[in-house]
Protein backbone atom coordinates (compact mmCIF):
# COMPACT_ATOMS: atom_id res chain seq x y z
CA UNK A 1 0.00 0.00 0.00
CA UNK A 2 1.27 3.54 -0.86
CA UNK A 3 0.28 6.95 0.00
CA UNK A 4 -1.76 8.83 -1.99
CA UNK A 5 -1.59 12.65 -2.68
CA UNK A 6 -4.87 14.28 -1.91
CA UNK A 7 -5.20 15.80 -5.61
CA UNK A 8 -5.16 12.67 -7.23
CA UNK A 9 -8.78 12.62 -4.94
CA UNK A 10 -11.89 12.43 -7.30
CA UNK A 11 -13.83 15.84 -7.10
CA UNK A 12 -16.81 13.74 -5.50
CA UNK A 13 -14.90 11.26 -2.65
CA UNK A 14 -17.56 9.39 -1.03
CA UNK A 15 -19.74 10.34 -3.85
CA UNK A 16 -20.49 14.05 -2.54
CA UNK A 17 -20.20 16.91 -4.92
CA UNK A 18 -17.88 18.55 -3.01
CA UNK A 19 -16.96 21.37 -5.75
CA UNK A 20 -20.70 22.08 -5.31
CA UNK A 21 -20.56 21.98 -1.42
CA UNK A 22 -17.72 24.19 -1.68
CA UNK A 23 -19.44 27.73 -2.16
CA UNK A 24 -19.12 29.55 0.42
CA UNK A 25 -22.36 28.61 2.57
CA UNK A 26 -23.05 26.22 5.64
CA UNK A 27 -24.07 22.47 4.48
CA UNK A 28 -25.27 20.21 6.23
CA UNK A 29 -24.99 16.54 5.27
CA UNK A 30 -27.01 13.75 6.69
CA UNK A 31 -25.99 9.89 6.77
CA UNK A 32 -28.06 7.93 5.20
CA UNK A 33 -28.90 10.64 2.70
CA UNK A 34 -25.52 12.25 1.53
CA UNK A 35 -22.97 9.51 2.98
CA UNK A 36 -23.34 6.22 4.34
CA UNK A 37 -19.71 6.02 6.51
CA UNK A 38 -18.02 7.00 9.55
CA UNK A 39 -18.70 10.98 9.67
CA UNK A 40 -15.00 10.91 10.38
CA UNK A 41 -14.41 10.25 6.71
CA UNK A 42 -16.60 12.64 5.80
CA UNK A 43 -14.57 15.17 7.71
CA UNK A 44 -11.38 13.44 6.44
CA UNK A 45 -12.90 13.81 2.49
CA UNK A 46 -14.08 17.60 3.01
CA UNK A 47 -10.34 18.27 4.15
CA UNK A 48 -9.05 16.60 1.13
CA UNK A 49 -11.08 18.62 -1.09
CA UNK A 50 -10.16 21.74 0.40
CA UNK A 51 -6.56 20.46 0.04
CA UNK A 52 -7.24 20.25 -3.70
CA UNK A 53 -9.30 23.42 -4.25
CA UNK A 54 -6.31 25.43 -2.25
CA UNK A 55 -9.40 25.55 0.32
CA UNK A 56 -9.57 25.96 4.07
CA UNK A 57 -12.93 23.82 5.36
CA UNK A 58 -14.33 23.84 8.91
CA UNK A 59 -16.10 20.53 9.35
CA UNK A 60 -18.31 20.09 12.92
CA UNK A 61 -19.36 15.89 13.65
CA UNK A 62 -22.62 15.50 14.79
CA UNK A 63 -23.01 11.81 15.97
CA UNK A 64 -26.29 10.79 17.32
CA UNK A 65 -25.77 7.01 17.40
CA UNK A 66 -28.90 5.33 15.86
CA UNK A 67 -31.00 8.84 15.47
CA UNK A 68 -28.89 9.55 12.58
CA UNK A 69 -25.48 11.55 11.91
CA UNK A 70 -24.91 14.80 10.41
CA UNK A 71 -21.49 16.80 9.44
CA UNK A 72 -21.78 20.24 8.90
CA UNK A 73 -19.18 22.47 7.22
CA UNK A 74 -18.07 25.23 5.55
CA UNK A 75 -15.47 26.19 2.73
CA UNK A 76 -13.32 29.24 3.26
CA UNK A 77 -10.47 30.87 1.37
CA UNK A 78 -8.24 31.26 4.06
CA UNK A 79 -7.78 30.66 7.53
CA UNK A 80 -5.80 33.31 9.22
CA UNK A 81 -4.52 34.35 12.93
CA UNK A 82 -5.98 37.39 14.14
CA UNK A 83 -4.69 40.61 12.95
CA UNK A 84 -3.03 38.98 10.04
CA UNK A 85 -3.76 41.01 6.63
CA UNK A 86 -5.76 38.93 3.81
CA UNK A 87 -2.90 36.25 2.46
CA UNK A 88 -4.37 36.79 -1.05
CA UNK A 89 -4.39 40.32 -1.19
CA UNK A 90 -2.40 41.88 1.63
CA UNK A 91 -5.23 43.74 2.86
CA UNK A 92 -5.79 44.55 6.24
CA UNK A 93 -9.42 45.98 5.20
CA UNK A 94 -11.50 42.99 6.28
CA UNK A 95 -15.33 43.34 6.65
CA UNK A 96 -18.06 41.37 7.73
CA UNK A 97 -21.38 40.71 9.41
CA UNK A 98 -19.72 38.10 11.70
CA UNK A 99 -16.93 38.10 13.95
CA UNK A 100 -14.21 35.77 12.92
CA UNK A 101 -15.47 35.10 9.73
CA UNK A 102 -14.73 38.67 8.28
CA UNK A 103 -14.38 38.89 4.53
CA UNK A 104 -11.18 40.97 2.33
CA UNK A 105 -13.00 44.46 1.15
CA UNK A 106 -10.68 44.36 -1.93
CA UNK A 107 -10.49 41.10 -3.42
CA UNK A 108 -13.34 39.57 -1.63
CA UNK A 109 -11.93 36.38 -0.04
CA UNK A 110 -14.11 34.28 2.85
CA UNK A 111 -11.59 34.02 5.72
CA UNK A 112 -11.78 32.44 9.08
CA UNK A 113 -10.59 33.88 12.22
CA UNK A 114 -8.13 31.65 14.22
CA UNK A 115 -8.06 32.84 17.90
CA UNK A 116 -4.64 31.27 19.13
CA UNK A 117 -4.90 30.99 22.76
CA UNK A 118 -1.28 32.18 24.79
CA UNK A 119 -0.43 28.98 26.11
CA UNK A 120 -0.87 29.51 30.23
CA UNK A 121 2.20 29.58 32.42
CA UNK A 122 2.45 25.82 33.43
CA UNK A 123 2.29 24.69 29.61
CA UNK A 124 5.42 26.52 28.97
CA UNK A 125 8.53 23.96 28.60
CA UNK A 126 10.65 25.00 31.64
CA UNK A 127 13.88 23.00 29.35
CA UNK A 128 13.52 26.18 26.54
CA UNK A 129 16.10 28.66 26.93
CA UNK A 130 13.78 31.12 25.44
CA UNK A 131 10.92 30.83 27.83
CA UNK A 132 9.76 33.34 30.13
CA UNK A 133 9.60 33.32 33.55
CA UNK A 134 6.34 31.81 35.32
CA UNK A 135 5.24 34.26 37.14
CA UNK A 136 3.92 33.15 40.58
CA UNK A 137 0.58 32.22 40.86
CA UNK A 138 -1.33 30.62 43.76
CA UNK A 139 -3.74 29.23 41.34
CA UNK A 140 -1.76 27.70 38.61
CA UNK A 141 0.89 25.86 41.25
CA UNK A 142 -2.47 24.33 42.73
CA UNK A 143 -3.53 23.38 39.16
CA UNK A 144 -0.37 21.99 37.98
CA UNK A 145 0.01 19.79 40.66
CA UNK A 146 3.32 17.29 41.33
CA UNK A 147 5.61 16.78 37.72
CA UNK A 148 4.87 13.54 37.08
CA UNK A 149 0.87 14.55 36.64
CA UNK A 150 2.01 17.80 34.78
CA UNK A 151 3.63 15.35 32.17
CA UNK A 152 1.17 13.07 32.11
CA UNK A 153 -1.49 16.13 31.50
CA UNK A 154 0.64 18.00 29.15
CA UNK A 155 -1.72 19.17 26.37
CA UNK A 156 1.54 19.63 24.28
CA UNK A 157 1.61 16.08 24.74
CA UNK A 158 -1.57 15.06 24.34
CA UNK A 159 -2.85 16.55 21.26
CA UNK A 160 0.04 15.48 19.24
CA UNK A 161 -2.54 12.92 17.88
CA UNK A 162 -0.99 11.97 14.74
CA UNK A 163 2.62 10.95 13.52
CA UNK A 164 2.96 14.21 11.95
CA UNK A 165 3.41 15.63 14.95
CA UNK A 166 6.62 14.22 15.77
CA UNK A 167 10.37 13.95 14.43
CA UNK A 168 11.14 10.50 15.19
CA UNK A 169 9.23 7.58 15.55
CA UNK A 170 9.94 3.90 15.85
CA UNK A 171 7.22 1.13 16.35
CA UNK A 172 7.09 -2.21 18.52
CA UNK A 173 7.02 -5.19 16.11
CA UNK A 174 6.76 -7.46 18.54
CA UNK A 175 3.03 -6.49 19.25
CA UNK A 176 2.25 -7.73 15.53
CA UNK A 177 2.09 -5.18 12.63
CA UNK A 178 -0.63 -6.61 11.18
CA UNK A 179 -2.84 -5.72 14.35
CA UNK A 180 -5.07 -2.58 13.30
CA UNK A 181 -3.05 -1.53 15.98
CA UNK A 182 1.05 -0.53 16.81
CA UNK A 183 2.82 0.28 19.91
CA UNK A 184 5.81 2.63 19.69
CA UNK A 185 7.85 5.40 20.53
CA UNK A 186 8.45 8.71 19.59
CA UNK A 187 9.92 12.02 19.81
CA UNK A 188 8.94 15.62 19.31
CA UNK A 189 11.52 18.50 19.91
CA UNK A 190 15.04 17.50 21.30
CA UNK A 191 13.98 15.09 23.94
CA UNK A 192 10.58 14.67 24.88
CA UNK A 193 9.52 10.98 24.20
CA UNK A 194 5.87 9.29 24.36
CA UNK A 195 5.09 6.18 23.88
CA UNK A 196 1.87 5.51 22.15
CA UNK A 197 -0.83 3.17 20.94
CA UNK A 198 -1.97 3.81 17.31
CA UNK A 199 -5.11 2.67 16.16
CA UNK A 200 -5.87 2.63 12.18
CA UNK A 201 -9.23 2.91 11.45
CA UNK A 202 -9.86 1.78 8.14
CA UNK A 203 -12.50 2.68 5.98
CA UNK A 204 -15.43 0.56 4.02
CA UNK A 205 -14.65 1.34 0.74
CA UNK A 206 -11.41 3.04 0.46
CA UNK A 207 -8.26 2.44 1.11
CA UNK A 208 -6.76 5.33 0.78
CA UNK A 209 -9.30 6.94 3.69
CA UNK A 210 -7.55 4.76 6.42
CA UNK A 211 -6.41 6.88 8.71
CA UNK A 212 -5.20 6.72 11.83
CA UNK A 213 -5.04 8.59 15.73
CA UNK A 214 -2.50 8.21 18.17
CA UNK A 215 -2.77 8.19 22.26
CA UNK A 216 0.58 9.03 23.66
CA UNK A 217 1.67 9.14 26.59
CA UNK A 218 4.93 10.59 28.26
CA UNK A 219 7.47 8.43 28.21
CA UNK A 220 9.19 9.89 31.33
CA UNK A 221 6.05 8.63 33.27
CA UNK A 222 7.60 5.48 33.21
CA UNK A 223 11.30 6.00 34.11
CA UNK A 224 13.63 4.06 34.96
CA UNK A 225 11.27 1.04 34.06
CA UNK A 226 11.04 1.94 30.76
CA UNK A 227 15.08 1.88 28.98
CA UNK A 228 15.47 5.28 26.48
CA UNK A 229 18.56 3.55 25.08
CA UNK A 230 16.19 0.08 23.69
CA UNK A 231 14.36 2.45 21.60
CA UNK A 232 17.36 2.69 18.84
CA UNK A 233 16.71 -0.98 18.47
CA UNK A 234 13.24 -0.57 17.38
CA UNK A 235 12.18 -0.37 13.61
CA UNK A 236 12.26 3.76 12.75
CA UNK A 237 9.00 5.03 10.69
CA UNK A 238 8.90 6.95 7.53
CA UNK A 239 5.99 9.35 7.61
CA UNK A 240 4.66 9.68 4.25
CA UNK A 241 4.67 9.06 0.76
CA UNK A 242 7.71 6.83 -0.61
CA UNK A 243 10.81 8.32 -1.92
CA UNK A 244 12.83 7.50 -4.90
CA UNK A 245 15.55 6.22 -3.14
CA UNK A 246 13.37 4.15 -0.79
CA UNK A 247 13.59 1.10 -3.23
CA UNK A 248 11.00 -1.74 -3.05
CA UNK A 249 8.19 -1.52 -0.79
CA UNK A 250 6.66 -4.44 -0.01
CA UNK A 251 3.09 -4.24 1.67
CA UNK A 252 3.42 -5.85 5.43
CA UNK A 253 -0.07 -5.05 6.28
CA UNK A 254 -3.13 -3.02 5.18
CA UNK A 255 -1.76 -0.07 6.99
CA UNK A 256 2.28 -0.87 6.90
CA UNK A 257 5.05 -1.51 4.46
CA UNK A 258 8.18 -1.95 4.33
CA UNK A 259 11.24 -0.07 2.69
CA UNK A 260 13.93 -2.17 2.09
CA UNK A 261 16.49 -0.14 1.27
CA UNK A 262 16.10 2.01 4.27
CA UNK A 263 15.02 -0.73 6.76
CA UNK A 264 12.21 1.83 7.34
CA UNK A 265 8.87 1.12 7.95
CA UNK A 266 6.06 3.49 6.02
CA UNK A 267 3.06 5.04 7.40
CA UNK A 268 0.41 6.12 5.16
CA UNK A 269 -0.56 9.91 5.90
CA UNK A 270 -3.45 10.80 3.85
CA UNK A 271 -3.28 14.08 4.37
CA UNK A 272 0.06 15.48 5.21
CA UNK A 273 -0.21 17.89 2.83
CA UNK A 274 -2.34 19.81 4.70
CA UNK A 275 -1.00 22.63 6.74
CA UNK A 276 -0.76 22.61 10.52
CA UNK A 277 -3.07 25.52 11.02
CA UNK A 278 -5.81 24.13 8.72
CA UNK A 279 -5.61 20.61 10.63
CA UNK A 280 -5.88 22.51 13.61
CA UNK A 281 -9.46 24.11 12.63
CA UNK A 282 -10.91 21.40 11.45
CA UNK A 283 -10.80 19.68 14.99
CA UNK A 284 -14.01 21.59 15.91
CA UNK A 285 -15.78 18.56 15.44
CA UNK B 1 -11.58 44.22 11.40
CA UNK B 2 -15.15 45.82 10.55
CA UNK B 3 -17.55 44.24 11.74
CA UNK B 4 -21.38 45.53 10.68
CA UNK B 5 -24.30 44.69 12.07
CA UNK B 6 -26.82 43.46 8.78
CA UNK B 7 -29.77 44.63 7.73
CA UNK B 8 -33.23 43.12 8.68
CA UNK B 9 -33.60 41.96 4.85
CA UNK B 10 -30.39 40.53 4.46
CA UNK B 11 -30.86 38.48 7.25
CA UNK B 12 -34.08 37.39 6.47
CA UNK B 13 -32.55 36.90 3.04
CA UNK B 14 -29.47 34.71 4.07
CA UNK B 15 -32.36 32.55 6.10
CA UNK B 16 -34.28 31.60 3.24
CA UNK B 17 -31.49 31.03 0.94
CA UNK B 18 -29.59 28.29 3.12
CA UNK B 19 -33.35 26.66 4.23
CA UNK B 20 -32.30 23.20 3.34
CA UNK B 21 -29.48 23.73 6.31
CA UNK B 22 -32.68 25.35 8.40
CA UNK B 23 -34.66 22.25 8.09
CA UNK B 24 -31.64 19.76 8.50
CA UNK B 25 -30.84 21.72 11.75
CA UNK B 26 -34.27 21.33 13.06
CA UNK B 27 -34.52 17.67 12.29
CA UNK B 28 -31.04 17.40 14.05
CA UNK B 29 -32.27 18.93 17.28
CA UNK B 30 -35.57 16.78 16.86
CA UNK B 31 -33.54 13.66 16.62
CA UNK B 32 -31.05 14.86 20.04
CA UNK B 33 -33.72 15.55 21.70
CA UNK B 34 -35.02 12.09 22.20
CA UNK B 35 -31.09 10.30 22.30
CA UNK B 36 -30.74 8.20 25.59
CA UNK B 37 -34.63 7.72 25.87
CA UNK B 38 -35.57 4.28 25.77
CA UNK B 39 -39.23 5.67 24.04
CA UNK B 40 -37.45 7.85 21.82
CA UNK B 41 -40.22 9.87 19.32
CA UNK B 42 -43.05 8.27 21.38
CA UNK B 43 -42.49 11.72 23.70
CA UNK B 44 -43.65 13.18 21.49
CA UNK B 45 -47.53 12.13 21.71
CA UNK B 46 -46.85 11.04 25.14
CA UNK B 47 -45.87 14.91 26.58
CA UNK B 48 -49.08 16.57 25.46
CA UNK B 49 -50.91 13.51 26.20
CA UNK B 50 -49.61 13.13 29.90
CA UNK B 51 -49.48 17.10 30.37
CA UNK B 52 -53.07 17.69 28.93
CA UNK B 53 -54.67 14.68 30.82
CA UNK B 54 -52.96 15.96 34.28
CA UNK B 55 -53.93 19.50 33.99
CA UNK B 56 -57.93 18.02 32.86
CA UNK B 57 -57.56 16.10 36.22
CA UNK B 58 -56.70 18.72 38.42
CA UNK B 59 -58.70 21.94 36.81
CA UNK B 60 -61.41 20.01 35.52
CA UNK B 61 -61.75 17.00 38.09
CA UNK B 62 -60.38 18.36 41.20
CA UNK B 63 -60.84 22.23 41.15
CA UNK B 64 -63.95 21.64 39.59
CA UNK B 65 -63.23 24.57 36.51
CA UNK B 66 -66.21 24.99 34.20
CA UNK B 67 -65.89 24.39 30.41
CA UNK B 68 -67.64 26.50 27.67
CA UNK B 69 -71.17 25.36 26.76
CA UNK B 70 -71.55 21.61 26.41
CA UNK B 71 -68.12 20.64 25.76
CA UNK B 72 -66.28 18.70 28.06
CA UNK B 73 -63.17 20.02 29.54
CA UNK B 74 -61.05 17.85 28.49
CA UNK B 75 -61.41 19.29 24.65
CA UNK B 76 -61.73 22.54 26.25
CA UNK B 77 -58.84 22.38 27.62
CA UNK B 78 -57.05 20.62 25.11
CA UNK B 79 -57.79 22.84 21.83
CA UNK B 80 -56.94 25.78 24.39
CA UNK B 81 -53.45 24.33 25.01
CA UNK B 82 -52.96 24.34 21.37
CA UNK B 83 -53.41 27.22 21.13
CA UNK B 84 -51.35 28.32 23.88
CA UNK B 85 -48.38 25.55 23.05
CA UNK B 86 -47.83 26.37 19.61
CA UNK B 87 -47.28 29.81 21.12
CA UNK B 88 -44.78 28.36 24.01
CA UNK B 89 -42.93 25.42 22.76
CA UNK B 90 -41.32 27.64 19.87
CA UNK B 91 -40.99 30.11 22.34
CA UNK B 92 -39.21 27.59 24.99
CA UNK B 93 -37.22 26.41 22.14
CA UNK B 94 -36.19 29.31 20.60
CA UNK B 95 -34.80 30.91 23.93
CA UNK B 96 -32.18 27.77 24.51
CA UNK B 97 -31.12 27.79 20.12
CA UNK B 98 -27.98 29.44 20.49
CA UNK B 99 -26.91 26.85 23.46
CA UNK B 100 -28.21 24.17 20.99
CA UNK B 101 -26.27 25.52 18.39
CA UNK B 102 -23.14 26.25 20.01
CA UNK B 103 -20.70 24.39 18.07
CA UNK B 104 -21.68 25.18 14.72
CA UNK B 105 -22.35 28.81 15.35
CA UNK B 106 -18.93 28.78 16.61
CA UNK B 107 -17.27 27.23 14.28
CA UNK B 108 -19.28 27.98 10.92
CA UNK B 109 -20.32 31.14 9.62
CA UNK B 110 -23.73 30.06 9.30
CA UNK B 111 -27.07 32.65 9.36
CA UNK B 112 -27.54 33.04 12.80
CA UNK B 113 -31.48 33.52 12.33
CA UNK B 114 -31.65 29.74 11.65
CA UNK B 115 -30.50 29.20 15.24
CA UNK B 116 -33.82 30.63 17.06
CA UNK B 117 -35.73 29.57 13.74
CA UNK B 118 -34.70 26.06 13.33
CA UNK B 119 -34.03 25.91 17.25
CA UNK B 120 -38.07 25.63 17.58
CA UNK B 121 -38.40 22.89 15.22
CA UNK B 122 -38.81 20.12 18.27
CA UNK B 123 -41.75 22.97 19.50
CA UNK B 124 -43.23 22.64 16.15
CA UNK B 125 -43.10 19.24 16.24
CA UNK B 126 -44.61 18.79 19.75
CA UNK B 127 -47.64 20.77 18.52
CA UNK B 128 -47.66 19.17 15.52
CA UNK B 129 -49.28 16.03 17.60
CA UNK B 130 -52.13 17.93 18.85
CA UNK B 131 -54.40 18.23 16.49
CA UNK B 132 -53.88 14.13 16.61
CA UNK B 133 -54.76 14.10 19.74
CA UNK B 134 -57.82 16.72 19.61
CA UNK B 135 -59.33 14.45 16.95
CA UNK B 136 -58.67 11.23 18.63
CA UNK B 137 -60.20 12.81 21.85
CA UNK B 138 -63.64 13.92 19.71
CA UNK B 139 -63.62 10.30 18.25
CA UNK B 140 -63.78 9.35 21.76
CA UNK B 141 -66.39 11.78 22.60
CA UNK B 142 -68.33 10.95 19.43
CA UNK B 143 -68.49 7.43 20.80
CA UNK B 144 -69.41 8.12 24.66
CA UNK B 145 -71.56 11.15 24.26
CA UNK B 146 -72.97 10.79 20.97
CA UNK B 147 -72.26 13.97 19.79
CA UNK B 148 -68.83 15.11 17.99
CA UNK B 149 -67.83 18.32 19.00
CA UNK B 150 -65.50 19.71 16.65
CA UNK B 151 -66.87 21.68 13.64
CA UNK B 152 -65.32 20.83 10.36
CA UNK B 153 -66.41 24.23 8.18
CA UNK B 154 -64.85 27.80 7.42
CA UNK B 155 -64.64 28.40 11.16
CA UNK B 156 -60.89 25.96 10.98
CA UNK B 157 -59.63 28.89 8.76
CA UNK B 158 -59.96 31.32 11.81
CA UNK B 159 -58.79 28.76 13.94
CA UNK B 160 -55.88 28.68 11.50
CA UNK B 161 -55.07 31.89 11.31
CA UNK B 162 -54.96 31.85 15.12
CA UNK B 163 -52.37 29.40 15.48
CA UNK B 164 -50.79 31.05 12.81
CA UNK B 165 -50.86 34.47 14.94
CA UNK B 166 -49.91 32.36 18.29
CA UNK B 167 -46.74 31.11 16.49
CA UNK B 168 -45.49 34.20 14.63
CA UNK B 169 -45.91 36.00 18.31
CA UNK B 170 -43.71 33.13 19.98
CA UNK B 171 -41.26 33.83 17.40
CA UNK B 172 -40.89 37.34 17.26
CA UNK B 173 -40.44 37.30 21.38
CA UNK B 174 -38.26 33.95 20.75
CA UNK B 175 -35.83 36.52 18.52
CA UNK B 176 -35.41 38.53 20.85
CA UNK B 177 -35.24 36.32 24.31
CA UNK B 178 -32.88 33.81 22.24
CA UNK B 179 -30.29 36.83 22.01
CA UNK B 180 -30.58 37.88 25.47
CA UNK B 181 -30.40 34.44 26.71
CA UNK B 182 -26.93 34.27 24.92
CA UNK B 183 -26.15 36.66 26.77
CA UNK B 184 -27.40 35.91 30.29
CA UNK B 185 -28.94 32.33 31.13
CA UNK B 186 -30.94 33.76 33.52
CA UNK B 187 -33.54 34.86 30.48
CA UNK B 188 -34.47 31.34 30.41
CA UNK B 189 -34.89 30.60 34.21
CA UNK B 190 -36.75 33.42 34.51
CA UNK B 191 -38.76 32.74 31.20
CA UNK B 192 -39.83 29.53 32.50
CA UNK B 193 -41.85 30.69 35.60
CA UNK B 194 -43.34 34.23 33.65
CA UNK B 195 -44.46 31.49 30.86
CA UNK B 196 -46.07 29.78 33.35
CA UNK B 197 -47.86 32.88 34.63
CA UNK B 198 -48.93 33.77 31.30
CA UNK B 199 -50.55 30.69 30.75
CA UNK B 200 -53.07 31.10 33.80
CA UNK B 201 -53.58 34.47 32.66
CA UNK B 202 -54.26 33.37 29.48
CA UNK B 203 -58.21 31.40 29.21
CA UNK B 204 -57.25 28.10 28.46
CA UNK B 205 -58.08 26.30 31.59
CA UNK B 206 -60.64 28.22 31.72
CA UNK B 207 -63.72 30.12 29.60
CA UNK B 208 -63.14 33.83 29.54
CA UNK B 209 -67.28 33.96 30.37
CA UNK B 210 -66.02 32.85 33.62
CA UNK B 211 -64.09 36.17 34.74
CA UNK B 212 -65.99 38.75 36.12
CA UNK B 213 -66.53 41.51 33.57
CA UNK B 214 -63.52 43.60 34.85
CA UNK B 215 -61.19 41.49 34.78
CA UNK B 216 -62.47 40.40 31.34
CA UNK B 217 -61.96 43.66 29.85
CA UNK B 218 -58.44 43.10 31.62
CA UNK B 219 -57.60 39.96 29.93
CA UNK B 220 -58.40 41.01 26.52
CA UNK B 221 -55.26 42.90 26.60
CA UNK B 222 -53.20 39.78 26.58
CA UNK B 223 -52.43 39.66 22.75
CA UNK B 224 -53.33 35.54 23.35
CA UNK B 225 -56.38 35.83 24.45
CA UNK B 226 -58.11 36.38 21.53
CA UNK B 227 -55.94 34.15 19.58
CA UNK B 228 -57.20 31.35 21.91
CA UNK B 229 -60.24 32.44 21.87
CA UNK B 230 -59.98 32.55 17.68
CA UNK B 231 -58.51 28.85 17.96
CA UNK B 232 -61.44 27.81 20.31
CA UNK B 233 -64.42 29.23 18.15
CA UNK B 234 -62.82 27.88 14.53
CA UNK B 235 -62.79 24.34 16.28
CA UNK B 236 -65.19 23.79 19.02
CA UNK B 237 -67.43 26.97 17.84
CA UNK B 238 -67.02 28.16 21.71
CA UNK B 239 -65.01 30.98 21.71
CA UNK B 240 -65.24 34.90 22.30
CA UNK B 241 -63.27 37.62 20.66
CA UNK B 242 -64.20 40.93 19.60
CA UNK B 243 -62.68 42.52 16.43
CA UNK B 244 -60.82 45.27 18.18
CA UNK B 245 -59.56 42.14 20.34
CA UNK B 246 -58.42 40.30 17.18
CA UNK B 247 -56.89 43.61 15.60
CA UNK B 248 -54.57 44.11 19.03
CA UNK B 249 -53.15 40.06 18.65
CA UNK B 250 -52.17 40.94 14.95
CA UNK B 251 -50.88 44.24 15.67
CA UNK B 252 -49.15 42.56 18.71
CA UNK B 253 -47.74 39.72 16.51
CA UNK B 254 -46.29 42.02 13.97
CA UNK B 255 -44.92 44.50 16.30
CA UNK B 256 -43.46 41.74 17.52
CA UNK B 257 -41.82 40.34 15.28
CA UNK B 258 -40.67 43.40 13.29
CA UNK B 259 -39.25 44.47 16.67
CA UNK B 260 -37.72 40.86 16.93
CA UNK B 261 -35.86 40.76 13.62
CA UNK B 262 -34.69 44.71 13.88
CA UNK B 263 -33.05 43.35 17.51
CA UNK B 264 -31.96 40.67 16.09
CA UNK B 265 -30.28 41.92 13.17
CA UNK B 266 -28.57 44.12 15.30
CA UNK B 267 -27.42 42.27 18.52
CA UNK B 268 -27.31 39.01 17.46
CA UNK B 269 -23.52 38.60 16.65
CA UNK B 270 -22.08 40.62 19.41
CA UNK B 271 -23.90 38.86 21.76
CA UNK B 272 -23.82 35.16 20.61
CA UNK B 273 -19.85 36.09 19.79
CA UNK B 274 -19.43 36.76 23.60
CA UNK B 275 -20.86 33.90 24.35
CA UNK B 276 -19.40 31.29 21.90
CA UNK B 277 -16.22 32.29 23.28
CA UNK B 278 -16.87 31.09 26.63
CA UNK B 279 -15.90 27.61 27.27
CA UNK B 280 -19.75 26.78 26.57
CA UNK B 281 -20.86 22.80 25.58
CA UNK B 282 -24.16 22.10 24.36
CA UNK B 283 -24.29 19.21 25.62
CA UNK B 284 -24.32 20.64 29.15
CA UNK B 285 -27.54 21.73 28.35
CA UNK B 286 -31.40 20.20 29.13
CA UNK B 287 -33.21 19.65 26.69
CA UNK B 288 -36.56 18.65 27.28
Amino acid sequence: MTSTTSDSRPANELGIPWDTLADGDVHGLKRGVDFDCDTRFVVLAARNAASRRGQVVRCVRDDLLRHGAYVWLQFFDYEVERGQPCPRCGSAELIGARTGFPFCAHCGASLVVVALDEAPPWLVDPEDPAAPEPEPDAAVVRYAGPQRRQDLWDPATASRRRLECYEEVHINAALGVGAARLFGCARFGPKKWVLFMMHFLPHPHDDHLARHTITPIPASAFFPAFDLARVSDWPLVQIGPPRPEDGEIVAVSQYLSYCSATGAYLVPVADSALPEVSSRATTAG
Amino acid sequence: MVITPPSVASIVRDAWHSRRLGYLLGERLVAKSYVRTVLGKAWLVLRPLMETVGMALIFGGVLGAPSSGDIPYFLFLLVGMMGWRLFERPLHWSIRSFDRYARIGRSLRAPLLLFPVAGAGPGLVECAVYPVIVLGAAGVFAVTDGTFYLQLGPGLLAAAGGLVLAYLFGQGLGLVLSVLNARARDVRMVSTYLLNAWLFATPIVYPISSLPSPWRSLAQINPLTSIVELVKWGILGEGQFTAAGVAWSIAATVGTLAAGLWFFARHADRFTSIAHGQEDDEDDVDYL
